[in-house]
């Protein structure tokens, strides 16, 4: 076990989950001294019938100030204004955001405008500028994910002015996350598999990466073991509810994980290759992971080499030699992207090049390289990869994730 | 399928490591506290520690009360005389430094002046605080009675539960973890290890619980031997501190189990560290548990093995492996030269006729066993023989 010689770790969401948890919200808006939840969610997880299932969990205990359902795919500041003004208008005393990613940063930028009676969420920017808990917060993902219900962090959109605000607090952490597999239950294969291993990479470079400590290293294992055990299986049949409750806890785990521990170069160029060509984040996450361990081999194979246990259980760990055992976890990464690819008839993207958007057009161009890398340079995650990446570094790992070909390890720096 | 809806709750922020009591002023700001009492006891005061708060304190000029006299034991004048202090003084957030006492002062303390005077009496009991209390950093510098980093606070003979009551820092600075005191380190480092496995096997353990109760372990495997070895190696004391933290956060989100209050109800009877006790019942009571549900073998020996280990043992062997490794931490903290600590309970104070009453106590005190399965347990770990 690695232990730094100074590190920090926090996660003071409590977490509840089952295949009946929603029906515990009642009781915990009553420890929280809540009675009247503002429910916040977007228009796809309303059409999927989640928030009716939500409903009739909790209506008949709790009265509900409002449903709102208008956030858009991406958090916008302009909407954090409007749902604030609805929750003062009903008399809300808390939030329950049901949702993925964007749903949850609404919620977050909210919360600060009822809680602060916030003119100008300009001045809560940044680390530290909240000081004190918010209102009641209870999120319910609905996608396994982006461990968003317990990472400290919002970034909502201005679009007027043009910028992205990034909020760093402990108390922008929900107070409770509600894990219940009726909340995946539909979400469709090609999402599930993009949404989980989003997860599942959040969990492989929390463990071998720079930032590791002796507790994000146990959240990272489970994780790994219960993601891996259970994306396939769910991709192909997905009213599968225990592998959706084991995505559901895999996911929150690996969001625990990465919020202590930081992450790496496939969040590096993940974030730059979805700022520059939209590509959905979980996409960007499967396709660069095997580059991303690949790339850091010569630094952390034994960290890497660690992960293969959860990654595929005892007998093939025991049967692979411990001088194998890192490059077992690349391939049977690229397996997983594959097998994925398979399940889902072609949507779950292999590199790059087949990524496509709605009408068929490829979202990644290799024009696009140059801006990607310049981008990614000036990410702050690039600090904790455990080697150095400069202009050229990122151009051969794009070109190489948009061909679908193995790093030539013979061109990686060794810094 | 799973049946219920599993529960998880840490509101413990853990700082370790070189450096971390410097950091305290900063994160006191981040809770909107500026003005800190700090509290720790006599015996911590004499190893000289307090300069090392003051020093933290010192660059950032930030205010701050100290107080130097916790009793041996929490009680409620000392309780009723810090809170006029507090109040009277306009201290806003409370610094716990030491062990046991002084931190069942300090949730005392946090709960007299968060709501009203008589809730010291009012809120005794099992979840009774209903809101957020002041907040609380808490220091361990000794080696304690496990309960410090717990929703668990004891005050003369009332007890409080809440996870409220935990602190929402602690802060675990090597600096803090010099003077070698080898049989108490010991007797921590057994009571979080008896809380971790314990927790894994409850019936309402699960994979959050278990983050931090395996953590628990692996510092115990990689700092304990080592801290035997070398009293005075700082960085494996510290991790016997953090196994402690680690294992305390676990330990509360589920009930004490066989072996915490076996060992719990021996060492408060003889006068002998609880932890002591525990760690030598440990096997016993383990394996008692293992034969009643013998999933309990997998789960144990996931939290005690490393890869390798897991990966080649086949399943027939996992209880005996488990046992082994807790029988390995005993023949090294017996084989001590100086201090060895004692294997059997016969090595103890304790003796053989005691063992009923024991089992009485333990069962008085919420233990749900059956006397007779008590007491062969008791008897094997008397011996040190396997289970009848």
């Amino acid at each position: 076990m690695h232990i730094p010689e100074y590190f920090e770790f926090c996660c003071r969401v409590k977490t509840l989950a089952g295949h009946n948890a929603l029906e515990r919200i009642p009781e915990a808006l009553t420890q929280l001294n809540a009675t009247t939840p503002l429910i916040l969610t977007d228009k796809g997880v309303a059409g999927a019938g989640l928030i009716d299932i939500v409903n009739q969990a909790i209506q008949d205990k709790v009265s509900i100030g409002s449903i709102e359902d208008n956030i858009p795919p991406d958090s916008d500041l302009k909407v954090v204004n409007q749902l604030a003004g609805v929750y003062r208008e009903k008399n809300c005393d808390a939030i329950i955001a049901v949702g993925g990613g964007s749903v949850l940063d609404t919620a977050k930028g909210v919360n600060i405008v009822v809680s602060e009676d916030a003119d100008d969420l300009i001045q809560f920017c940044g680390a530290g500028a909240i000081k004190r808990p918010l209102k009641p917060l209870i999120a319910i993902p609905t996608t396994s994910g982006t461990g968003s219900e317990v990472t400290l962090v919002a970034v909502i959109a201005d679009h007027e002015k043009n910028r992205k605000m990034l909020f760093t607090s402990y108390f922008l952490l929900p107070n409770v996350a509600v894990l219940d597999s009726r909340m995946t239950l539909t979400l469709p294969p090609f999402l599930t598999s993009s949404t989980g291993m989003d997860a599942l990479t959040h969990a492989i470079e929390a463990y071998t990466c720079l930032a590791k400590n002796p507790l994000s290293d146990t959240h990272a294992i489970a994780a790994i073991e219960l993601l891996s055990n259970n994306l396939l299986n769910v991709v192909k049949k997905p009213d599968d509810k225990d592998g959706r409750l084991a995505l559901a806890k895999g996911a929150n785990l690996a969001g625990i994980a990465f919020s202590n521990s930081m992450v790496g170069m496939v969040h590096t160029l993940g974030h730059s290759i979805g700022s520059v060509c939209h590509v959905p984040h979980g996409t960007c996450m499967s396709i660069l992971l095997p580059y991303g361990l690949e790339y850091n081999l010569h630094k952390n194979a034994d960290y890497t080499a660690e992960v293969l246990y959860p990654l595929v259980g005892p007998e093939v760990y025991a049967n692979t030699p411990q001088n194998q055992r890192a490059e077992k976890v690349i391939t049977h990464v690229r397996q997983m992207n594959q097998d994925l690819y398979d399940a889902t008839g072609g949507r779950h993207a292999r590199c790059f090049k087949e990524v496509l958007n709605r009408d068929g057009e490829q979202m990644v161009n290799p024009d696009n390289f140059a801006q990607i890398a310049q981008t990614a340079l000036g990410d702050g995650s690039i600090f904790y990869n455990p080697e150095e990446l400069d202009f050229d570094d990122c151009m051969m790992v794009l070109a190489a994730s948009w061909e679908g070909t193995p790093l030539d390890r013979n061109k990686i720096k060794k810094g | 399928m799973q049946e219920s809806t599993i529960e998880f709750i840490c509101p413990v922020k853990t700082n370790a490591g070189v450096k971390a009591l410097d950091h305290i002023p900063i994160e006191l700001k981040a809770l909107d506290a500026k003005r800190p009492i700090v509290i720790t006891d006599q015996h911590t005061s004499n190893k000289g520690l307090s300069k090392y708060i003051v020093k933290a304190f010192k660059d950032s000029g930030m205010p701050f009360g100290l107080y130097e006299g916790v009793p041996k034991t929490a009680d409620v004048k000392t309780i009723r005389n810090l809170s006029q202090k507090f109040l009277y003084k306009g201290f806003d957030s409370i610094i716990a430094m030491g062990a046991g006492a002084a931190m069942d002062v300090a949730k005392g303390l946090n709960i007299a002046v968060s709501g009203k005077p008589d809730d010291l009496n009012l809120l005794a009991g099992v979840n009774k605080i209903s809101h957020r209390l002041l907040p609380f950093v808490a220091i361990p510098t000794a080696w304690g009675n496990g309960f410090e980093i717990t929703r668990y606070a004891f005050v003369e003979n009332k007890s409080f539960t809440s996870h409220f009551l935990m602190p929402d820092l602690v802060v675990i600075d090597p600096v803090l973890f010099k003077a070698p005191e080898t049989q108490l380190m010991a007797s921590t480092a057994m009571i979080a290890l008896t809380h971790s496995l314990e927790a894994c096997i409850h019936p309402n353990g699960n994979e959050f619980i278990n983050a931090y109760a395996h953590a628990a372990i692996q510092h115990i495997k990689a700092c304990l031997p080592k801290a035997l070895q070398k009293p005075k190696d700082k960085r494996a004391n510290m991790g016997i501190g953090n196994a402690a933290a680690m294992a305390g956060c676990a330990f509360s989100n589920v009930s004490p189990g066989l072996v915490h209050r076996l060992g719990k109800a021996a060492g408060s009877m003889f006068n002998i560290p609880s932890g002591q006790c525990m760690g030598i019942i440990l096997p016993y009571g383990l394996e008692y548990q293992i034969t009643k549900n013998e999933s309990f073998a997998e789960k144990l020996f996931q939290a005690v093995a490393d890869f390798d280990d897991l990966a080649k043992t086949s399943k027939s062997t996992f209880k005996q492996k488990v046992l082994d490794h807790i029988k390995q931490f005993q023949s090294e903290m017996a084989s001590l030269k100086k201090n060895a600590i004692p294997k059997t309970l016969k090595e103890t104070d304790i003796s053989q006729n005691s063992l009923p009453a024991i089992a009485q106590k333990a069962i008085d005190n919420g233990l749900s066993l059956d006397k007779n399965e008590c007491i062969k347990i008791l008897t094997a770990a008397y011996d040190g023989k396997i289970l009848a």
